[in-house]
This record gives C-alpha cells, structure tokens and sequence, in this order.
C-alpha cells in the first residue's frame, strides 16, 4: 500500500509426488517456473 | 500480472495473468513408457475482495502439454476455468473452496491413450470433467502450509466410437512453501 509501479515476479519450484495403485506404485517430480507482472496503484 | 484498483472503501478488484512452464518426469517408470511431459499455460483472473470478509475469485486459462519423447511428439491442449471462494478464520489462517472444469480439446491420439492405460495416475492426462477442492492455509513468519481436500469427476479421453472411461477420486496434499 502506498507505493505504485511495476514488479516483475517469478518463482521456481519443485514438486515430488508418490502414487500407489493396485499396480505399484511412482515417483513425479516436477520443476516450474512461474511468472508475472505488478502493477501496484497508491 | 496483477492490475488493482480500488472500487470503494473496503471493496478491491484485481485483474491478473500468470505465465507457467514446468517439467514432469517419472524416474521409476520405465523409460519405454515415454511418459515425461512439458506444460506451458496462460492463466487471466480476476478476484473481487468484498466488504464481507469474503473473496471472489474467477480464473480461466489454457494449458499445451507435450509428450516430447513419444514418436513423433504429441501436444495436447485444454482449458480450463474456476470459481474460488475464501474467507479468513483468523489473523494467519485461510480457508478457501474451488470448483473447476476443464475442457480436453484434442484427445483421442493413440500413445495417449496407450498412457492413459499404463497405470500412471490418470488424474495427470487426459481427461473432461469436474474439480471441487477445500483447503486450509496457515501463514507462519517464514512459512506457509496448507491442507487441501479435493474430489474429482473425470472423463478420460476414449477412441473413436467407444465410451470414455469414467472415474471419481477423493485426493488431500498438505504442502509446506518457505516464504
């Protein structure tokens, strides 16, 4: 609050799954990248 | 992105855009199965913070996955839009309800299909259907947690002239992000 402009915002990530079903079971694992664009208003 | 602006005392409107790129592999299927994906996906959404301690929020997005190691590669694109509804249950805790649909809009390419059947959990390819989740966030100082119900309907991509297999799935994940 109070400031104004524009931010530039990214995040990398990880993300580890395990799944079992009736079969077996296995591993996910998932890198990512988000991004995105502020604009902060006063 | 995010745009704000305020509508009147107490009331916030958002809009906003996010851009995402993953990569998912399987290291403990067989590298036969091909099953390694990519995603890109544009998401624009609005949220409307209300007076009441309630906010709304609508998403709606599109998403092309690629199987890059099947021969020749596939790409599979679908959309998706959301309703979120969330409200504060104290000063650092959250609760929140989302429903979603998703629109698969290419399916029905065999080594799709092949995957579909592999055993992989099929919440990850191909499927039309219904997303209901409710979840609880906690902020602490330097992390977040969350606890998240959800039950899926989904209806799985099927070849031509025979009916989409059918399921329904009850799925929780508590998640634990460093601030």
């Amino acid at each position: 609050m109070g400031t104004k402009g524009w931010q530039l915002q990214a995040a990398l990530e990880g993300n580890w799954r395990r799944t079992s079903s009736s079969l077996a079971y296995y591993d996910a694992i998932t890198r990512s990248l988000t991004a995105g664009l502020t604009l902060r208003t006063p | 992105m995010v745009l704000g602006a305020r509508r009147r005392q107490g009331e916030r409107l958002r809009l906003r855009s996010q851009f995402l790129a993953s990569a998912t592999s399987f290291p403990s299927v067989p590298d036969s199965l091909d099953a390694d994906y990519r995603d890109l996906s544009l998401a624009l959404g609005a949220n409307l913070a209300l007076d009441l301690p309630l906010a709304l929020d609508l998403e709606s997005g599109v998403q092309l996955r690629r199987y890059r190691d099947l021969d020749p590669p596939v790409d599979t694109p679908w959309l998706w839009t959301s309703l979120r509804l969330s409200r504060p249950l104290g000063e650092r805790t959250g609760l929140r309800l989302l429903t979603s649909r998703r629109w698969q809009l290419a399916p029905g390419a065999d080594d799709l299909l092949s995957l579909t059947e592999s055993g992989l959990d099929p919440g990850e390819l191909l499927w039309d259907g219904w997303q209901v989740e409710a979840g609880l966030q906690r902020l602490g100082r330097r992390w977040r947690s969350s606890l998240t119900v959800g039950w899926l309907a989904a209806e799985y991509a099927a070849e031509p002239g025979s009916s989409a297999r059918h399921d329904e799935s009850l799925q929780t994940a508590l998640a634990c992000s460093r601030i």
